[in-house]
Protein backbone atom coordinates (compact mmCIF):
# COMPACT_ATOMS: atom_id res chain seq x y z
CA UNK A 1 0.00 0.00 0.00
CA UNK A 2 1.24 3.45 -0.86
CA UNK A 3 2.09 6.33 1.47
CA UNK A 4 -0.28 8.44 -0.52
CA UNK A 5 -3.03 6.21 0.19
CA UNK A 6 -2.23 5.87 3.69
CA UNK A 7 -2.24 9.21 3.97
CA UNK A 8 -5.89 9.86 2.34
CA UNK A 9 -7.43 6.96 4.81
CA UNK A 10 -6.41 9.14 7.60
CA UNK A 11 -7.79 12.14 5.80
CA UNK A 12 -11.24 10.78 5.23
CA UNK A 13 -11.21 9.23 9.07
CA UNK A 14 -10.39 13.15 10.39
CA UNK A 15 -13.82 13.54 7.98
CA UNK A 16 -12.59 15.66 4.89
CA UNK A 17 -15.05 14.46 1.73
CA UNK A 18 -12.44 15.07 -1.10
CA UNK A 19 -10.33 12.37 0.49
CA UNK A 20 -13.54 9.71 0.03
CA UNK A 21 -13.80 10.65 -3.51
CA UNK A 22 -10.26 10.03 -3.99
CA UNK A 23 -10.20 7.04 -1.97
CA UNK A 24 -13.42 5.72 -4.31
CA UNK A 25 -11.01 6.67 -7.65
CA UNK A 26 -8.26 4.26 -6.35
CA UNK A 27 -9.80 1.72 -5.04
CA UNK A 28 -12.84 1.70 -7.22
CA UNK A 29 -11.47 -0.95 -9.71
CA UNK A 30 -10.87 -2.97 -6.77
CA UNK A 31 -13.82 -3.40 -5.28
CA UNK A 32 -15.66 -3.41 -8.78
CA UNK A 33 -13.32 -6.56 -9.73
CA UNK A 34 -14.16 -8.35 -6.50
CA UNK A 35 -17.90 -8.09 -6.92
CA UNK A 36 -18.12 -8.78 -10.61
CA UNK A 37 -16.08 -11.80 -9.86
CA UNK A 38 -17.75 -13.27 -7.55
CA UNK A 39 -21.57 -12.06 -8.98
CA UNK A 40 -20.31 -12.62 -12.70
CA UNK A 41 -22.91 -9.72 -13.54
CA UNK A 42 -22.39 -6.37 -14.55
CA UNK A 43 -25.35 -4.39 -13.09
CA UNK A 44 -24.94 -6.41 -9.83
CA UNK A 45 -21.35 -5.51 -9.55
CA UNK A 46 -22.07 -1.91 -9.78
CA UNK A 47 -24.74 -1.68 -7.37
CA UNK A 48 -22.35 -4.02 -4.83
CA UNK A 49 -19.63 -1.55 -5.53
CA UNK A 50 -21.77 1.24 -4.33
CA UNK A 51 -22.84 -0.24 -1.29
CA UNK A 52 -19.56 -1.46 -0.53
CA UNK A 53 -17.86 2.37 -0.54
CA UNK A 54 -21.50 3.38 1.80
CA UNK A 55 -20.71 0.75 3.73
CA UNK A 56 -17.10 1.25 4.62
CA UNK A 57 -17.20 4.88 4.72
CA UNK A 58 -19.85 4.44 7.61
CA UNK A 59 -17.55 2.32 9.28
CA UNK A 60 -13.98 4.02 8.61
CA UNK A 61 -13.64 4.41 12.26
CA UNK A 62 -13.86 0.24 13.00
CA UNK A 63 -10.44 0.41 11.21
CA UNK A 64 -8.00 -0.53 13.11
CA UNK A 65 -5.15 0.15 10.85
CA UNK A 66 -4.69 2.07 7.92
CA UNK A 67 -2.61 -0.70 6.50
CA UNK A 68 -5.01 -3.09 6.58
CA UNK A 69 -7.13 -1.02 4.60
CA UNK A 70 -7.48 -2.91 1.25
CA UNK A 71 -8.43 -6.05 3.23
CA UNK A 72 -10.77 -4.28 4.84
CA UNK A 73 -12.24 -2.90 1.90
CA UNK A 74 -12.06 -6.50 0.11
CA UNK A 75 -13.97 -7.99 3.42
CA UNK A 76 -16.94 -5.63 2.49
CA UNK A 77 -16.83 -6.36 -0.93
CA UNK A 78 -16.87 -9.86 -0.62
CA UNK A 79 -20.14 -9.82 2.03
CA UNK A 80 -22.11 -7.70 0.02
CA UNK A 81 -21.99 -9.70 -3.38
CA UNK A 82 -22.37 -12.23 -1.48
CA UNK A 83 -25.33 -10.74 -0.13
CA UNK A 84 -26.31 -10.22 -3.33
CA UNK A 85 -25.86 -13.31 -4.94
CA UNK A 86 -28.17 -14.74 -1.98
CA UNK A 87 -31.07 -12.34 -2.28
CA UNK A 88 -30.49 -12.94 -6.63
CA UNK A 89 -30.54 -16.58 -5.66
CA UNK A 90 -33.53 -16.43 -4.13
CA UNK A 91 -35.28 -14.55 -7.00
CA UNK A 92 -33.88 -17.48 -8.97
CA UNK A 93 -32.11 -15.68 -11.70
CA UNK A 94 -29.17 -17.41 -14.08
CA UNK A 95 -26.30 -15.93 -13.79
CA UNK A 96 -23.86 -15.04 -16.49
CA UNK A 97 -26.45 -15.35 -19.36
CA UNK A 98 -25.27 -11.43 -20.63
CA UNK A 99 -22.15 -12.96 -20.45
CA UNK A 100 -22.38 -15.47 -22.90
CA UNK A 101 -24.26 -13.76 -25.23
CA UNK A 102 -22.33 -10.37 -25.11
CA UNK A 103 -19.56 -11.81 -26.91
CA UNK A 104 -19.44 -13.86 -29.93
CA UNK A 105 -15.98 -12.62 -31.39
CA UNK A 106 -13.65 -15.07 -32.17
CA UNK A 107 -10.31 -13.41 -31.44
CA UNK A 108 -9.01 -15.79 -28.88
CA UNK A 109 -8.83 -13.02 -25.58
CA UNK A 110 -12.28 -12.95 -25.85
CA UNK A 111 -12.60 -16.49 -25.97
CA UNK A 112 -10.59 -17.05 -23.30
CA UNK A 113 -12.25 -14.65 -21.60
CA UNK A 114 -15.77 -16.34 -22.29
CA UNK A 115 -14.04 -19.61 -21.16
CA UNK A 116 -12.88 -18.19 -17.83
CA UNK A 117 -16.64 -16.29 -17.30
CA UNK A 118 -18.03 -19.78 -17.93
CA UNK A 119 -15.83 -21.47 -15.61
CA UNK A 120 -16.01 -19.31 -12.82
CA UNK A 121 -19.97 -19.52 -13.03
CA UNK A 122 -19.70 -22.84 -12.34
CA UNK A 123 -17.94 -22.80 -9.45
CA UNK A 124 -19.61 -22.34 -6.40
CA UNK A 125 -19.48 -19.40 -4.73
CA UNK A 126 -17.35 -19.88 -1.86
CA UNK A 127 -14.74 -21.79 -4.54
CA UNK A 128 -15.40 -18.58 -6.67
CA UNK A 129 -14.50 -15.93 -3.77
CA UNK A 130 -10.96 -17.55 -3.17
CA UNK A 131 -10.24 -17.71 -6.65
CA UNK A 132 -11.38 -14.22 -6.80
CA UNK A 133 -9.13 -13.15 -3.58
CA UNK A 134 -6.24 -15.42 -4.97
CA UNK A 135 -6.44 -15.01 -8.47
CA UNK A 136 -7.73 -11.49 -8.99
CA UNK A 137 -6.22 -9.73 -6.23
CA UNK A 138 -2.97 -11.98 -5.32
CA UNK A 139 -3.74 -11.60 -1.80
CA UNK A 140 -1.67 -14.37 0.42
CA UNK A 141 -3.04 -16.76 2.38
CA UNK A 142 -3.34 -15.07 5.85
CA UNK A 143 -5.10 -11.83 4.09
CA UNK A 144 -7.82 -14.59 2.64
CA UNK A 145 -8.65 -15.90 5.77
CA UNK A 146 -8.85 -12.18 7.35
CA UNK A 147 -11.11 -11.63 4.77
CA UNK A 148 -13.28 -14.54 4.59
CA UNK A 149 -13.15 -15.22 8.48
CA UNK A 150 -11.87 -18.72 8.40
CA UNK A 151 -8.39 -20.32 9.30
CA UNK A 152 -5.45 -20.65 6.96
CA UNK A 153 -5.83 -24.06 6.60
CA UNK A 154 -9.69 -23.99 5.52
CA UNK A 155 -8.02 -21.27 3.12
CA UNK A 156 -5.76 -23.69 1.74
CA UNK A 157 -7.89 -26.22 1.07
CA UNK A 158 -10.62 -24.24 -0.25
CA UNK A 159 -8.24 -23.06 -2.52
CA UNK A 160 -7.14 -26.50 -4.02
CA UNK A 161 -10.84 -27.75 -4.20
CA UNK A 162 -11.27 -24.91 -6.06
CA UNK A 163 -8.57 -24.87 -8.30
CA UNK A 164 -9.00 -28.26 -9.70
CA UNK A 165 -12.73 -27.69 -10.02
CA UNK A 166 -12.02 -24.68 -12.23
CA UNK A 167 -9.39 -27.02 -13.63
CA UNK A 168 -12.16 -29.49 -15.02
CA UNK A 169 -13.90 -26.91 -15.99
CA UNK A 170 -11.00 -24.86 -18.00
CA UNK A 171 -9.58 -27.88 -18.82
CA UNK A 172 -12.70 -29.28 -20.89
CA UNK A 173 -12.40 -25.95 -22.19
CA UNK A 174 -8.73 -25.23 -23.66
CA UNK A 175 -9.02 -29.36 -24.44
CA UNK A 176 -5.70 -30.30 -22.26
CA UNK A 177 -7.43 -31.81 -19.57
CA UNK B 1 1.38 -45.04 -7.08
CA UNK B 2 -1.70 -43.26 -7.97
CA UNK B 3 -2.93 -43.17 -3.64
CA UNK B 4 0.62 -41.08 -3.30
CA UNK B 5 -0.04 -38.51 -6.30
CA UNK B 6 -3.19 -37.88 -4.70
CA UNK B 7 -1.57 -36.70 -1.84
CA UNK B 8 0.87 -34.54 -3.84
CA UNK B 9 -1.74 -32.89 -5.55
CA UNK B 10 -3.59 -31.19 -2.43
CA UNK B 11 0.65 -29.76 -2.16
CA UNK B 12 0.59 -28.61 -5.70
CA UNK B 13 -2.13 -25.82 -5.44
CA UNK B 14 0.21 -24.32 -2.31
CA UNK B 15 3.53 -24.74 -4.44
CA UNK B 16 1.82 -22.70 -6.93
CA UNK B 17 1.03 -19.83 -4.51
CA UNK B 18 4.22 -20.33 -2.94
CA UNK B 19 2.79 -20.98 -0.07
CA UNK B 20 4.57 -23.95 1.04
CA UNK B 21 7.44 -24.34 3.77
CA UNK B 22 10.85 -24.63 2.76
CA UNK B 23 11.29 -28.52 3.51
CA UNK B 24 7.55 -29.00 1.68
CA UNK B 25 8.75 -27.15 -1.10
CA UNK B 26 11.90 -28.91 -1.90
CA UNK B 27 10.23 -32.18 -1.29
CA UNK B 28 7.44 -30.93 -3.92
CA UNK B 29 10.01 -30.06 -6.46
CA UNK B 30 11.82 -33.53 -6.12
CA UNK B 31 8.82 -35.42 -6.83
CA UNK B 32 7.74 -33.03 -9.86
CA UNK B 33 11.45 -34.28 -11.19
CA UNK B 34 10.16 -37.70 -11.19
CA UNK B 35 6.36 -37.49 -11.91
CA UNK B 36 5.16 -36.58 -15.12
CA UNK B 37 1.46 -36.52 -14.30
CA UNK B 38 2.26 -33.92 -11.47
CA UNK B 39 4.60 -32.13 -13.31
CA UNK B 40 1.67 -31.85 -15.94
CA UNK B 41 -0.81 -30.93 -13.54
CA UNK B 42 1.11 -28.44 -12.17
CA UNK B 43 1.58 -26.91 -15.74
CA UNK B 44 -1.49 -26.66 -16.22
CA UNK B 45 -2.63 -25.10 -13.09
CA UNK B 46 0.04 -22.34 -13.31
CA UNK B 47 -1.32 -22.11 -16.60
CA UNK B 48 -5.07 -21.52 -15.29
CA UNK B 49 -3.58 -19.12 -12.92
CA UNK B 50 -2.57 -17.10 -15.67
CA UNK B 51 -5.35 -17.08 -17.58
CA UNK B 52 -7.70 -16.15 -14.70
CA UNK B 53 -5.32 -13.07 -13.62
CA UNK B 54 -5.59 -12.08 -16.98
CA UNK B 55 -8.91 -12.45 -16.93
CA UNK B 56 -9.49 -10.37 -14.47
CA UNK B 57 -7.19 -7.30 -15.98
CA UNK B 58 -9.90 -6.87 -18.59
CA UNK B 59 -12.97 -6.47 -15.92
CA UNK B 60 -12.88 -2.49 -15.99
CA UNK B 61 -15.79 -0.57 -14.01
CA UNK B 62 -17.79 1.36 -16.35
CA UNK B 63 -17.25 4.84 -17.10
CA UNK B 64 -19.77 6.62 -14.43
CA UNK B 65 -19.48 4.24 -11.92
CA UNK B 66 -16.77 6.48 -9.83
CA UNK B 67 -19.72 9.98 -9.90
CA UNK B 68 -22.49 7.48 -9.32
CA UNK B 69 -20.49 6.35 -5.59
CA UNK B 70 -19.36 10.06 -4.80
CA UNK B 71 -22.88 10.75 -5.53
CA UNK B 72 -24.37 8.46 -3.43
CA UNK B 73 -22.04 9.24 -0.61
CA UNK B 74 -22.40 12.53 -0.88
CA UNK B 75 -25.99 11.79 -0.26
CA UNK B 76 -25.30 9.45 2.68
CA UNK B 77 -22.79 12.50 4.41
CA UNK B 78 -26.23 14.45 4.02
CA UNK B 79 -28.45 12.50 5.67
CA UNK B 80 -26.70 11.68 7.88
CA UNK B 81 -25.81 15.25 8.93
CA UNK B 82 -29.55 16.09 8.92
CA UNK B 83 -30.36 13.40 11.63
CA UNK B 84 -27.23 14.27 13.93
CA UNK B 85 -28.75 18.02 13.67
CA UNK B 86 -31.86 16.40 15.09
CA UNK B 87 -29.98 14.77 17.69
CA UNK B 88 -28.43 17.87 18.45
CA UNK B 89 -32.04 20.09 18.94
CA UNK B 90 -33.27 17.54 20.83
CA UNK B 91 -30.20 17.57 23.40
CA UNK B 92 -30.44 21.23 23.80
CA UNK B 93 -34.20 21.18 24.14
CA UNK B 94 -33.77 18.74 26.92
CA UNK B 95 -30.64 20.64 28.43
CA UNK B 96 -32.89 23.69 28.48
CA UNK B 97 -35.82 21.92 30.28
CA UNK B 98 -33.31 21.04 32.78
CA UNK B 99 -31.54 23.94 33.20
CA UNK B 100 -35.01 25.53 33.76
CA UNK B 101 -36.32 23.48 36.55
CA UNK B 102 -33.23 23.47 38.10
CA UNK B 103 -33.06 27.11 37.99
CA UNK B 104 -36.95 26.78 39.80
CA UNK B 105 -35.68 24.37 42.13
CA UNK B 106 -32.27 26.22 43.18
CA UNK B 107 -32.33 29.13 45.29
CA UNK B 108 -32.12 31.95 42.73
CA UNK B 109 -35.20 29.99 41.34
CA UNK B 110 -37.50 31.59 45.16
CA UNK B 111 -35.42 34.92 43.24
CA UNK B 112 -37.10 34.54 40.00
CA UNK B 113 -40.23 33.13 41.79
CA UNK B 114 -40.43 36.29 43.80
CA UNK B 115 -40.18 38.65 40.38
CA UNK B 116 -42.93 35.89 39.06
CA UNK B 117 -45.75 36.96 41.74
CA UNK B 118 -44.61 40.65 41.54
CA UNK B 119 -45.15 41.19 38.00
CA UNK B 120 -48.35 38.80 37.87
CA UNK B 121 -49.24 40.94 40.74
CA UNK B 122 -48.79 44.62 38.66
CA UNK B 123 -50.91 42.83 35.98
CA UNK B 124 -53.86 41.32 38.08
CA UNK B 125 -53.88 44.67 39.53
CA UNK B 126 -53.78 46.87 35.85
CA UNK B 127 -56.61 44.30 34.81
CA UNK B 128 -58.46 44.66 37.75
CA UNK B 129 -58.67 48.92 37.67
CA UNK B 130 -61.52 49.12 35.09
CA UNK B 131 -64.12 46.59 37.20
CA UNK B 132 -62.86 48.32 40.33
CA UNK B 133 -63.54 52.15 39.06
CA UNK B 134 -66.71 51.08 37.70
CA UNK B 135 -66.66 52.89 34.59
CA UNK B 136 -65.72 50.64 31.65
CA UNK B 137 -66.14 53.44 29.32
CA UNK B 138 -62.51 54.77 30.86
CA UNK B 139 -60.71 51.65 29.58
CA UNK B 140 -62.37 52.26 26.13
CA UNK B 141 -61.06 55.66 25.98
CA UNK B 142 -57.73 54.70 27.26
CA UNK B 143 -57.41 52.40 24.18
CA UNK B 144 -58.78 54.58 21.78
CA UNK B 145 -56.14 57.07 22.36
CA UNK B 146 -53.41 54.39 22.60
CA UNK B 147 -54.26 53.77 19.55
CA UNK B 148 -54.74 57.07 17.98
CA UNK B 149 -51.18 57.50 19.60
CA UNK B 150 -49.48 54.83 17.70
CA UNK B 151 -51.31 55.87 14.28
CA UNK B 152 -49.88 59.46 14.85
CA UNK B 153 -45.96 58.32 15.85
CA UNK B 154 -46.53 55.25 12.84
CA UNK B 155 -47.43 58.30 10.23
CA UNK B 156 -44.49 60.81 11.14
CA UNK B 157 -42.08 58.07 11.42
CA UNK B 158 -43.16 57.56 7.03
CA UNK B 159 -43.14 60.74 6.78
CA UNK B 160 -39.74 61.83 8.10
CA UNK B 161 -38.42 58.83 6.37
CA UNK B 162 -40.09 59.76 2.56
CA UNK B 163 -38.71 63.28 3.17
CA UNK B 164 -35.42 62.05 3.92
CA UNK B 165 -35.55 60.24 1.05
CA UNK B 166 -36.32 63.11 -1.37
CA UNK B 167 -33.80 65.09 0.04
CA UNK B 168 -31.15 61.80 -1.36
CA UNK B 169 -33.09 61.92 -4.71
CA UNK B 170 -32.50 65.96 -4.70
ZN1 LIG C 1 2.82 -37.47 -8.82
Amino acid sequence: MEQADLDLIRQARRGKPEALADIVRNYQQFVYRTAYGVLQNATDAEDATQEAFIKAFRSLKQLREERTFPTWLARIAVRVSLDMLASRQRRAQSPSDEVSAAVSGAEDAAVARIDVDRALARLNEEHRTVIVLRAFHGLEYDEIAQVLDIPVGTVRSRLHHARMQLRRFLGGERGDG
Amino acid sequence: MMDRCRDWESLLTAYVDGELSAVEEQRVRAHLAVCPACASLFADLLADEEQVAAYAQTIEPPLGLEARVVAALAEEHQVVQSRRLVYVYLCCSIIGLCALVGLVVSPIGSLVTIAFHFASAVLRGLVSIPTAVHQQWLVVAAAFSLLLLGISLFGTARLLRSSRRSEVLL
